[in-house]
């Protein structure tokens, strides 16, 4: 008699586990409001994870870890954002879908257009007219202008631009024209700079000087490359008063707890009040956190589920760079290996800032927690270079058929 | 539902979260680790799995004796540095020589660096104009003269490797390993 296999001794355990979470999560909440919609999501987003790991991997030759790892993800955000504000978690749940397209346009992109040649120059220019735009349309918010905002839609350019801005340093360090890529990423920086949006702009930094040091393995040059970085620092802290501001609550939230330091400490309060096993879902007190759906969404998952769970969902992170890098690494040429790492490079950088912000280990920056905060731009910038990294994995994929194909024939 | 009752019911629910959790992690992880070990078994058994092709030296030097073989990367640099993926020594060989890189649409090409000499079934290639390697192209850098024998035979399209694809395999599995 043939053996069944244990179903969690399968790739499907994983993405069943991932359901269960949800489905009893969402349903928690739905019992404990009693409402309607809470009992659709229970079902539709444990379907949607399936539908969004095993059915797009059927149709699309996707890497199936890496849909499982960012629906659930995606799905922790919508259920951490439905017990506190359900409208955010609707628009999330609307976005995570836009999402979804966006990471299978780029996936077929990276498919379709191995490489860009001259075209990588409109794509340069859309990115700095993308990245000017909030200049001159932009409105301020929290210290930065960094919005466009038109009716009711809001949207940051500065999210695009990290996908925009990958593809060009590729294709600029594939080509060997170093210096070129290195001016567009300085170009980038500057108009940044004068949004004053710092925290995107120390992101496009770290990328930039990872991928220079990937393609030219100069140990030296990335040295300078860091210095001028920390010398732009130290100018960015001596123009900007709120980045002065920052700094000073980052090194004492306690000098001045119910102005400016009061976001900072109700999210350690936040991480405190949860210890190792949390306050129970739907329980606690996240609402009081300023800004908590974006910036300290964190904090928030910790209150509630523990520290043991943001732990777990910092390893999720952790084995999303993993596999990034490995498929960097096997990637056939160094075009689509510079695409995968900067992609990987760019979300690992994202959570480290973020969550190192959340629990004081460096200055706040308001920067989201990819896949997890809520925000349109961000959620579909981190599914866009998903998209990139499974496009590299496709092709990856596709070559390794081709070698042994090869290899038996002989 | 009461306020009591969800507050017991959600305080008894955090250990299922907690164990859950931990177990989503550990199948991620033991995900990642089965792949890695089946791909490194493959690589094992498999010779010159992982390279495009390889140059059989016809002409050498003290260094590099005749019929010594060394695998061609996908992309790789040739040259004397100890950094370069093939390393050749001789009086005329710059530190980094020539680059070998794969496209999709031309197959295998051998570009030379700037400044320096390299020829290619007898034609001197010149800088940025990188000359196509085919099966049994002869390749002269420095003193050296190497015989290139790809594993591919011809640069395959993306219609040829949909048709060979074997039938046993899942569609869409990016990672799997056989």
């Amino acid at each position: 008699m043939k053996r069944r296999k244990h179903p969690m001794q399968s790739e499907d355990g994983m993405v069943l586990l991932i359901m269960l979470f949800y489905f009893i999560g969402f349903g928690m909440l739905a019992l404990r409001d009693l409402r309607w919609q809470g009992a659709v999501l229970m079902i539709l987003v444990p379907m949607g994870i399936w539908v969004g790991t095993k059915g797009i991997a059927s149709i699309f030759p996707a890497d199936r870890l890496i849909l499982a790892l960012i629906n659930d993800l995606c799905a922790m955000g919508i259920l951490v954002l439905f017990d506190t504000h359900p409208s955010l978690a609707y628009r999330q749940a609307f976005y995570y879908g836009i999402g979804i397209l966006g990471m299978l346009g780029c996936m077929y992109m990276v498919r379709t257009i191995p490489y860009f040649g001259r075209g990588i120059l409109p794509v340069a220019v859309c990115s700095l007219v993308l990245l000017a735009l909030p200049l001159v349309v932009g409105r301020e918010t929290n210290g930065a202008r960094n919005w466009i905002y038109w009716h009711s839609i809001s949207f940051q350019p500065s999210e695009i631009g990290k996908v925009l801005l990958l593809i060009v340093l590729s294709e600029c360090m594939y080509r060997q024209r170093k210096v070129a890529g290195i001016v567009f990423a300085m170009a980038c920086l500057a108009l940044l700079m004068l949004q004053k949006d710092l925290g995107t702009g120390l992101l496009y930094y770290g990328v930039t000087l990872l991928l220079f040091y990937a393609a030219s393995g100069s140990l030296l040059l990335t040295g300078i490359g860091c210095m001028g970085g920390a010398g732009a620092a130290y100018l960015g802290y001596r123009m900007f008063a709120h980045v002065k501001k920052r700094v000073a609550i980052w090194k004492n939230p306690w000098a001045d707890y119910d102005n400016s330091g009061y976001q900072i400490i109700q999210g350690l309060m936040a991480l405190a009040s949860g210890r190792w096993l949390g306050m129970g879902l739907g329980l606690g007190a996240p609402t009081r956190i300023p800004v908590y759906e974006t910036d300290f969404i964190f904090a928030v998952i910790c209150e509630q589920f523990g520290l043991i769970v943001g732990i777990c969902v910092l390893l999720k992170y952790l084995a999303l760079i993993w596999r990034g890098g490995e498929i960097a690494v096997q990637a056939r040429d160094s075009f689509h290996a510079l695409l995968c790492l900067g992609a990987t490079a760019m979300i690992g950088l994202q959570t480290f800032v973020i969550i190192g912000g959340v629990i004081t280990l460096i200055p706040l920056t308001g920067v989201t927690l990819p896949f997890i905060s809520s925000g349109g731009s961000s959620l579909l910038s981190s599914m866009m270079l998903m998209g990139l990294m499974q496009g590299v994995a496709s092709l990856n994929a596709d070559a390794q058929r081709e070698e042994e194909a090869v290899m038996l024939r002989q | 539902m009461q306020t009591s009752t969800y507050t017991i019911m959600a305080l008894a629910m955090r250990y299922f979260f907690i164990i859950v959790s931990i177990l989503i992690v550990i199948r991620a992880y033991m995900w990642l680790f089965q792949n890695r070990r089946a791909r490194l078994q493959q690589t094992r058994h498999v010779q010159g799995r992982g390279a495009a092709g390889e140059f059989v030296v016809e002409e050498g030097n003290d260094t590099l004796k005749p019929g010594h073989t060394l695998l061609i990367p996908w992309e790789g640099s040739i040259g004397a540095s100890q950094g370069c993926d093939i390393i050749l020594h001789g009086k005329a060989i710059a530190r980094e020589h020539a680059y070998v890189f794969y496209e999709k649409k031309q197959g295998l090409r051998l570009e030379c660096a700037s400044l320096r000499w390299c020829e290619v079934d007898g034609k001197v290639i010149e800088s940025r104009h990188p000359a196509i390697l085919h099966e049994g192209s002869l390749v002269k850098i420095g003193e050296i003269v190497l015989r290139v024998h790809l594993f591919l035979d011809a640069p395959p399209s993306r219609k040829g490797l949909r048709r060979k694809k074997p039938r046993h395999r899942k569609r869409g599995d990016a990672d799997e390993t056989p």
